[in-house]
C-alpha cells in the first residue's frame, strides 16, 4: 500500500493503518531500532511505541514522506530509550557509534568565534550533506541516524567495511571543518 | 546535555530527504549509472545505435552544462560518474500520465521485480530490444505501441539476466529492485543502459524485466518482457593485444572512483575534459573519434589519448572555438560548499601559459605543464601509471623511463593506489606485482655497468685467510714447514689458495666486495640496502652486488681446483649468485668453529699426485661448550693436470665431518624416521607433511641434536621465520627450498622412501631451477621448479599455519578467520590513543610479529601475540593481543580480536549463555564515576566535601576514577553467564562490559605496570570480548573517617591521599585514638598526566 493510502487510513482512524505501516516499514524500523538498542526485545518495544506515536500525531499531521516520518520518530524514541537504559553502565553511549567518533564531527571550541543556534547547526549539517554524493549521504545517515555498524553499511553499499570506515572518518573530519568554517559551536 | 547527544539529536532532526536515505536499498555496482531523479534531464532526440560511450558523454556533459556537481569528467577511456544508477533517455514527446483512483490494497512496490510476471509484456504493446551489449552491460530499447494496458506502465531497476545453456535459459544474474519508478509512456521509447554488476562471459543471454500496468496506487498488473543479446568476447581483447606485460592481472581499481583517472590518465583532468558544446557539435564524428581513441590502450602520446588537443586536431576544429568554450566553462564553474580544494583543483581554469601551449600545439610544453602528477614525462610523451602497469621494464628502458623516475613516483603510487583514500585501493595481488615490478626496475638502475666490474682475485682472499688473526702465526709456521717439505712450490701456493677459497664463507662476507668500486658507485653503502640486491619471489633481498665479474670468480676457483670440483664447490657455496655478469653474494651462517691448531702428514708425494692429511683441532661453539675440542680429519689431494697442478679435493670445507666419519662421505645427510602416514605429491601436502608431520631422529651422524630438531622448523615455519620459496622435484625426490634469515636450505624427501627426510645445508638458485647437494656422494643434483608455494610471501609463512588451522577446523572457520583479518584492515591495536602494534592482517601478511597458538580445542582457537606496552616513562608491561574464535552450537564461528592482560589459561569453563560480543557494553569510566560520586550516602558526601577542598581538580578527578575502579563491583545486573572451575564453583561472573574498554579505563588511571597487578588481584577474566569478574566488594569498618591530601612541595609530581579510620567510643560515639583503618593512594605526574601507582583499600572480599 502506498503512503498516501496509509495516511488516509490514519485519518480514518482505521487500525489497519498501523498494520499497513508495519507491513511497509516494520522491517526497517526493527532493523534500525536493533542497530541502536542492540536488543530484539527493546527494538520490538520501540517499534510498537513508534506506531502509537504515529497514531497519535496523524492526524493532524499529514507527512509528505511517511517512511522518513516514521523513521524519525522511531530513531528518536530509540535514542531516548538507549540513554535511559544505559545511564548506569555507560552513560548513554550509542550502540555502535562511539563518543570519539562523534567528537570528530564536532568543531573544537577554540577554533571558532561565534555560536549558532540549533536550527543553524542543523542547516549547516544539511548543507554539508547536500555536497556529498548519494553513497556518502547514505553512509552518513545509516551510521548516525540508524546507528548501523560498519559491516551493515558496507553490505548495503557493496563496499568493504574498511572503505566505509575510512570514508566515514573523512566525512567526519570534513563535517567538522565545515562546521568550524560556518562558525558553529555546539 | 552533552555535545555528543546534541549532535545525535540534530541528526534525528534532519530533512526527510536525508532520513529517507536510511531506507535505501543496495545500489548496483556500475561503471556508468545515473540517479533515479534523472527526470530532471531535458529530453533529447533519441537516435539509433546510440552507444554507451555516447550516453556517458551526453549525461556527463549535460550535467556539467547544468553546472551541477562538477566532478564528472571525460578521461582517457574512463568516465567518472558518481552515484548514478541508471541511464535513461526519454522520449521528448511523452505525454504526462494521469493516475486513477485507489481501488486495491496491494502495493506493487513491495514485489520483487526479479520474479517473472504472468502476463507477457507484449500484450501491453511493450517490446524490448537489446541495442548493444558487452561484458559489462547492455543497452536496451523499450517501446510501447498499442496493446491493452489500462493504466500507467512503469518499471523499476530490478531485472534478471539469463544465459542460454544446453537449450535452456538459466538465470545468471538477479538484480533485486522494488521501486517502480520509471514510466513508459504510451507510444513512447526509452533507451537504457543496465550494468550487470559483474563481467559476463561470451554467450547468448536475455535480460528479463517486469512492468506494471498501474491503474492506481495499489491497483496494478505485472507483466514480463525480455530482450535477447549475445556477447561474443571480452571487451578487453583489443586492449590486451597491445599490452606487453600480459602477466599483470586486472588492477582492480574501480572506475567508479577518481583514483582510476589518476591511474589511467596521462593528463590532468582538465586537458581530457571535452565539454558539452564541443562534443554535441561533433556528435557523429565525435562518437567515431571516441571509439578510435578507446581502442588505443594506455596511450602516452598527446594525440593518441582523448584530450582537447587531439580532439581539436583530429576533428579539424579551430582552437579558437575550443578555447572560447574552455574559458566560458572556467568562468561558470562553481563548487559545492565544503568541497576540499584538492578535489577540484585539477579542473580549475587553465592558466594563460597552459592555454598558450595548447594553442600552439607545443606537445613538449603541454606535456610539461599538463601531465598528471602520477605520470612520467619524457619529452612530449606522458606515461601513466596504467602504462607502467601493463608494460615490462624492458619497455620502460625502450621509451626512456629511468629507474630514478620510477623511484620518484613509487611513494605517490603507494599513497594513492593502496587504500589510503576511499575507494582507491588496487587489488592486493595487483599492487604486489606492480610494486615488485617497479622496485625491480629501481634496483636494476643500481647495477654496475659490465665494463666497470672488477676482476676477483684469489690472492686477496689468500692474504686475508692467513693473517695472524685468522690463522695464527704458530699454525702458519706449522703449515709452511709442511709445505716446504713437499719441495713443490706450485702445490705450496695451491694449498694456501685452496684453503682460502674453501674457507671463504667462514670469514667476513665483505671479503667478497670490491669496496673501492662499490663506494664509487653507491657511496657509503650498506649490505642489502644501498647497493643493488637480488630479490626472491617474495621481494626479500637475498644477495647483494659485489662489484666483481662472476666469470673472474669462477676462473679464480678453476685456477686452483680441477674444473668439475671447482664447479661443485661454487654450486655448494650457499652465498654466491650471478646476475648479469656480476657476482652477487649473501651472508651465511658461520659454523662458528675456530681452529686451535692443525697437524699435517704428507701421505703421498709423487710427480703427479700429492695427498696431505690434515687434522684440525677446533673449538666448536655449536656444542655451546667452548672447551670441547673437536677433531676434523681431511685428506687433501692435489693432482697434476694438463693445465698444471690443481687441487682435486680439499676437505676443510666439509665442515660437517667429524673425526669418526673420515670415510663416510654421506656425512651431511640427516636421516629421520617419520611416524605418520606418507603423503601425496601436491605441493601443500608436501609442506604439510614436512612441517607438521611428526618426525623423530632415527640415525644421526652429528653431535648437534638441537639442529636436527624439526620442532624448530615447525615453529619457525608457523611463525613465518622460515620462508619457503618453492617446491621442487626430480624423478627421485621432492625438495622444499627455504631460507631462514640469511641462510637457505632444502628439505629433501626421496619418493621411494617418504619416511625419510634430509635437511641439506644450503642451495644456490639458478634461473630456472635449483641445484642442491644432498651428500658428498651426490655431485650436485639439478632439479626443476615444480611449484611456487601458493600465496606465500615473505613473512607470510603463517599462511601455511593458517591453512593448517583451516584444515583442522574447516571452511566455516576459514571464512571467519579471513573475515576477521579483513575487518581488522584499518584497525591497529590501540592503547591510550597510541598504536602499539600493527593490525593482525599486517602481522600475517608481513610477518611483523610472531603470533602463536594459545588454545586449540574443538570449539575454541586463540592466537596470541605478546607485545609490550610502554608508558611515557618507559616502563613496559607485557600484554597479549589475541585473535579468538569460538564455535557456536550451529557450527558457525564467532571471532574477535582482543588485547588481553591475562590470557585465559586458567582452565575455567563457561556456564550459561554468554552475551554476544556485539551486545556488550563499552565501559564508560567517567559516566560511572559521575554516578558513584552523586550517590546520596554519607561516605560519598564526606569524600566529596573533602575532595572539593583540593585545588588540583585533575588529581581529584583521577582519584575519583581510581576510587571507582578499586571499589565498585563490576558484576552486571543480569548475570548472563559465569565462569566455573573444575568443581563447578563459580569463579567469575559476567559483567556485560567489553574487556578492552575496562582495561583501557584502568590504563587511563593507573600506571601500566600497576594494571597487571590489579587485574590479577581483581580476578578479571576475559571470555570472548567480555570481562568476567570475581564480583569484588569492599567493606569498611564502622569508624570515624578522616581524609588527608598531601602534595609535597619538594615533589610537585607526587600526590598522596590518605584515609584514616578511628574507632568510635562505644558510649559517646566520638572519635578515639585507636586507628582501625589506614590506607593511602599515591599519584605521580607523568607526561600523560596524573597516574595512580598505588591505591590501597581496607578490606575486600570476594
Amino acid at each position: 500500500m502506498n503512503d498516501e493510502k496509509i495516511i488516509e487510513l490514519y485519518f480514518a482512524r482505521s487500525e489497519n493503518a498501523i498494520t499497513e505501516t508495519d507491513k511497509k516499514y516494520g522491517e526497517s524500523c526493527r532493523k534500525t531500532a536493533y542497530s541502536i538498542l542492540g536488543s530484539h526485545e527493546d527494538s520490538e518495544e520501540c517499534t510498537n511505541d513508534t506506531y502509537l506515536k504515529v497514531w497519535d500525531v496523524i492526524p493532524p499531521q499529514r507527512p509528505t514522506k511517511l517512511g522518513a516520518f516514521v523513521m524519525r520518530i522511531l530513531r528518536n524514541l530509540a535514542i531516548d530509550l538507549l540513554r535511559h537504559r544505559t545511564a548506569f553502565k555507560s552513560g548513554g553511549g550509542y550502540c555502535s557509534v562511539g563518543y570519539d567518533e562523534i567528537a570528530e564531527c564536532l568543531p573544537s571550541s577554540e577554533s571558532v568565534e561565534s555560536t549558532a543556534d540549533r536550527n543553524a547547526v542543523r542547516k549547516a549539517i544539511e548543507k554539508y550533506l547536500s555536497s556529498l554524493p548519494r553513497d556518502k549521504k547514505i553512509m552518513f545517515m545509516k551510521r548516525y541516524f540508524s546507528c548501523c555498524t560498519y559491516a551493515e553499511i558496507a553490505e548495503g553499499l557493496n563496499m568493504t567495511e574498511g572503505k566505509v570506515k575510512m570514508s566515514l572518518q573523512r566525512m567526519r573530519e570534513k563535517l567538522r571543518e565545515h562546521l568550524e568554517k560556518e562558525g558553529i559551536v555546539i | 546535555m552533552r555535545r555528543e547527544d546534541i549532535f545525535m539529536d540534530l541528526i534525528g532532526e534532519l530533512d526527510d530527504n536525508y532520513i529517507a536515505l536510511t531506507m535505501s536499498h543496495p545500489k548496483r555496482r556500475a561503471i556508468v549509472s545515473v540517479t533515479r531523479n534523472i527526470t530532471f534531464v531535458q529530453p533529447v532526440e533519441v537516435e539509433n545505435n546510440v552507444s554507451k560511450r555516447e550516453l556517458r558523454l551526453y549525461y556527463i556533459t549535460r550535467v556539467l552544462g547544468m553546472a551541477a556537481v562538477t566532478f564528472l569528467i571525460v578521461g582517457a577511456a574512463v568516465l567518472l560518474i558518481m552515484n548514478w544508477d541508471k541511464i535513461i533517455v526519454r522520449d521528448p514527446d511523452t505525454p504526462p500520465v494521469v493516475t486513477t483512483d485507489v481501488t486495491t490494497v496491494t502495493d506493487p512496490s513491495i514485489i520483487d521485480q526479479t520474479e517473472t510476471g504472468y502476463i507477457d509484456a507484449a500484450d501491453w504493446g511493450i517490446t524490448m530490444e537489446a541495442v548493444s551489449a558487452d561484458t559489462d552491460g547492455v543497452i536496451i530499447e523499450i517501446r510501447q505501441s498499442g496493446g491493452s494496458f489500462t493504466g500507467q506502465i512503469k518499471y523499476g531497476y530490478g531485472f534478471t539476466v539469463e544465459k542460454y545453456t544446453n537449450g535452456e535459459w538459466v538465470q545468471e544474474i538477479s538484480q533485486y529492485g522494488d521501486y517502480w519508478e520509471y514510466e513508459l509512456a504510451p507510444d513512447g521509447t526509452n533507451r537504457e543502459y543496465w550494468t550487470y554488476g559483474k563481467k559476463l562471459d561470451a554467450g547468448k543471454y536475455r535480460i528479463v524485466k517486469n512492468f506494471v500496468d498501474l491503474r492506481a496506487p495499489g491497483d496494478f498488473d505485472i507483466a514480463s518482457g525480455y530482450a535477447e543479446f549475445e556477447i561474443s568476447g571480452t571487451n578487453d581483447i583489443d586492449r590486451f593485444e597491445q599490452i606487453t606485460d600480459t602477466s599483470m592481472p586486472e588492477p582492480g581499481i574501480s572506475s567508479m572512483y577518481g583514483s582510476y583517472l589518476d591511474f589511467s590518465s596521462p593528463w590532468k583532468i582538465k586537458v581530457s575534459h571535452i565539454l558539452l558544446g564541443m562534443y554535441t557539435e561533433q556528435r557523429e564524428r565525435g562518437s567515431e573519434w571516441v571509439k578510435n581513441k578507446e581502442n588505443i590502450p594506455t596511450p602516452y602520446n598527446l594525440y593518441d589519448s582523448m584530450n582537447l588537443v587531439s580532439f581539436c586536431r583530429d576533428l579539424d576544429i579551430s582552437w579558437e572555438s575550443i578555447e572560447e568554450n574552455v574559458r566560458e566553462w572556467d568562468g561558470s564553474v562553481s563548487y559545492p560548499a565544503g568541497t576540499p580544494k584538492e578535489e577540484y583543483e585539477d579542473i580549475e581554469r587553465f592558466t594563460e601559459e597552459e592555454l598558450t601551449a595548447l594553442r600552439n600545439g607545443d606537445a613538449e610544453t603541454i606535456a610539461r605543464l599538463l601531465a598528471s602528477e602520477y605520470s612520467i614525462v619524457i619529452g612530449e610523451n606522458v606515461f601513466s601509471p596504467e602504462w607502467l602497469y601493463y608494460h615490462t621494464i624492458e619497455d620502460y628502458r625502450a621509451v626512456g623511463v629511468t629507474p630514478e623516475m620510477i623511484a620518484e613516483k613509487l611513494p605517490l603510487y603507494e599513497d594513492t593506489f593502496i587504500g589510503k583514500d576511499i575507494g582507491t585501493d588496487m587489488a592486493d595481488e595487483s599492487w604486489t606485482l606492480f610494486k615488485a615490478k617497479l622496485e625491480s626496475y629501481i634496483i636494476s638502475g643500481k647495477t654496475i655497468p659490465d665494463d666497470m666490474l672488477g676482476e676477483w682475485s684469489v690472492a686477496d682472499v689468500t692474504d686475508n685467510a692467513f693473517s695472524e688473526q685468522e690463522f695464527g702465526s704458530d699454525n702458519l709456521e706449522s703449515l709452511n714447514k709442511m709445505l716446504d717439505s713437499l719441495g713443490n712450490n706450485d702445490v705450496k701456493k695451491l694449498y694456501k689458495q685452496a684453503y682460502a677459497l674453501c674457507t671463504l664463507t667462514e670469514r667476513d662476507y665483505d671479503d667478497l666486495s670490491n669496496d673501492n668500486l662499490l663506494k664509487q658507485i653507491y657511496g657509503d653503502f650498506q649490505y642489502s640496502s644501498e647497493r643493488a640486491v637480488l630479490l626472491d619471489i617474495s621481494g626479500s633481498a637475498y644477495a647483494c652486488s659485489s662489484g666483481y665479474l662472476w666469470e673472474s670468480f669462477v676462473s679464480a676457483y678453476k685456477s686452483v681446483f680441477e674444473d668439475d670440483y671447482a664447479d661443485r664447490l661454487i654450486a655448494d657455496m650457499p652465498c654466491v649468485y650471478h646476475y648479469g655478469k656480476e657476482l652477487y653474494y649473501s651472508g651465511v651462517t658461520s659454523t662458528l668453529r675456530v681452529m686451535l691448531y692443525p697437524e699435517y702428514t704428507v701421505l703421498k708425494n709423487t710427480n703427479d699426485e700429492i695427498v696431505i692429511r690434515e687434522i684440525c683441532y677446533n673449538i666448536d661453539y655449536e656444542t655451546k661448550e667452548v672447551t670441547d675440542e673437536v677433531r676434523y680429519v681431511n685428506e687433501n689431494r692435489f693432482v697434476k693436470t694438463s693445465d698444471g697442478w690443481r687441487c682435486a679435493y680439499f676437505g676443510i670445507n666439509d665442515t660437517k665431518k667429524s673425526s669418526d666419519q673420515i670415510t663416510d662421505t654421506s656425512a651431511r645427510e640427516y636421516t629421520l624416521n617419520r611416524i605418520d602416514d606418507p603423503f601425496g605429491d601436491h605441493a601443500f601436502e608436501i609442506l604439510e607433511n614436512a612441517f607438521y608431520g611428526e618426525w623423530e631422529i632415527a640415525e644421526k651422524h652429528e653431535p648437534y641434536e638441537e639442529k636436527l630438531s624439526l620442532t624448530y622448523s615447525k615453529d619457525a615455519f608457523y611463525h613465518g621465520m622460515i620462508v619457503v620459496s618453492g617446491i621442487c622435484e626430480t624423478d627421485e625426490i621432492y625438495a622444499i627450498m627455504f631460507s631462514n634469515g640469511g641462510a637457505g636450505g632444502a628439505l629433501v624427501i626421496e619418493k621411494s622412501s617418504p619416511d625419510v627426510m634430509y635437511w641439506t645445508d644450503a642451495y644456490p638458485i639458478s634461473a630456472d631451477g635449483y641445484t642442491i647437494s644432498v651428500g658428498d656422494n651426490i655431485p650436485g643434483t639439478y632439479i626443476n621448479r615444480k611449484a611456487e608455494v601458493p600465496g606465500l610471501k615473505s613473512g607470510e609463512l603463517s599462511e601455511l599455519g593458517k591453512k593448517k588451522l583451516f584444515n583442522i577446523y574447516g571452511k566455516k572457520f576459514e571464512d571467519s578467520f579471513n573475515e576477521l583479518l579483513e575487518k581488522d584492515k584499518s584497525e591497529g591495536i590501540y592503547f591510550d590513543g597510541r598504536t602499539v602494534y600493527p593490525t593482525w592482517k599486517d602481522i600475517f601478511r608481513f610477518g611483523e610479529a610472531t603470533p602463536y597458538l594459545g588454545t586449540l580445542t574443538d570449539d575454541e582457537v586463540r592466537i596470541l601475540m605478546p607485545y609490550y606496552y610502554e608508558d611515557d616513562s618507559g616502563n613496559a608491561t607485557e600484554l597479549y593481543a589475541e585473535m579468538w574464535f569460538s564455535k557456536y552450537y550451529n557450527g558457525d564461528w564467532g571471532s574477535g580480536t582482543n588485547v588481553s592482560i591475562t590470557p585465559d589459561a586458567s582452565g575455567l569453563k563457561i556456564n550459561g549463555k554468554p552475551i554476544p560480543n556485539n551486545e556488550l557494553e563499552e565501559f564508560d569510566l567517567d559516566a560511572m564515576t559521575g554516578i558513584v560520586f552523586s550517590a546520596n550516602n554519607k561516605t560519598i558526601k564526606e569524600l566529596n566535601n573533602f575532595l572539593e577542598s583540593i585545588d588540583n581538580k585533575e588529581i581529584v578527578q583521577q582519584y575519583k576514577r581510581a576510587y571507582v575502579l578499586r571499589t565498585v563491583a563490576f558484576a552486571s545486573d543480569d548475570v548472563a553467564a559465569t565462569l566455573v572451575d573444575d568443581t563447578g564453583k563459580v569463579v567469575a561472573v559476567s559483567t556485560g562490559f567489553t574487556f578492552e574498554s575496562v582495561m583501557n579505563a584502568y590504563l587511563q588511571v593507573f600506571k601500566s605496570e600497576y594494571v597487571s597487578d590489579l587485574f590479577a588481584d581483581l580476578h578479571f577474566y576475559r571470555y570472548g570480548d567480555e570481562l568476567f569478574c570475581a564480583g569484588v566488594s569492599v567493606s569498611t569498618p564502622d569508624c570515624i573517617i578522616e581524609y588527608v591530601f598531601n602534595s609535597p612541595d619538594d615533589s610537585p609530581d607526587l600526590a598522596v591521599f590518605a584515609v584514616m579510620g578511628y574507632a568510635k567510643d562505644e558510649k559517646t560515639g566520638k572519635k578515639t585514638d585507636e586507628i582501625v583503618l589506614s590506607k593511602d593512594a599515591i599519584f605521580e605526574l607523568s607526561s600523560v598526566g596524573w597516574r595512580c601507582r598505588h591505591f590501597g583499600i581496607s578490606d575486600r572480599t570476594q
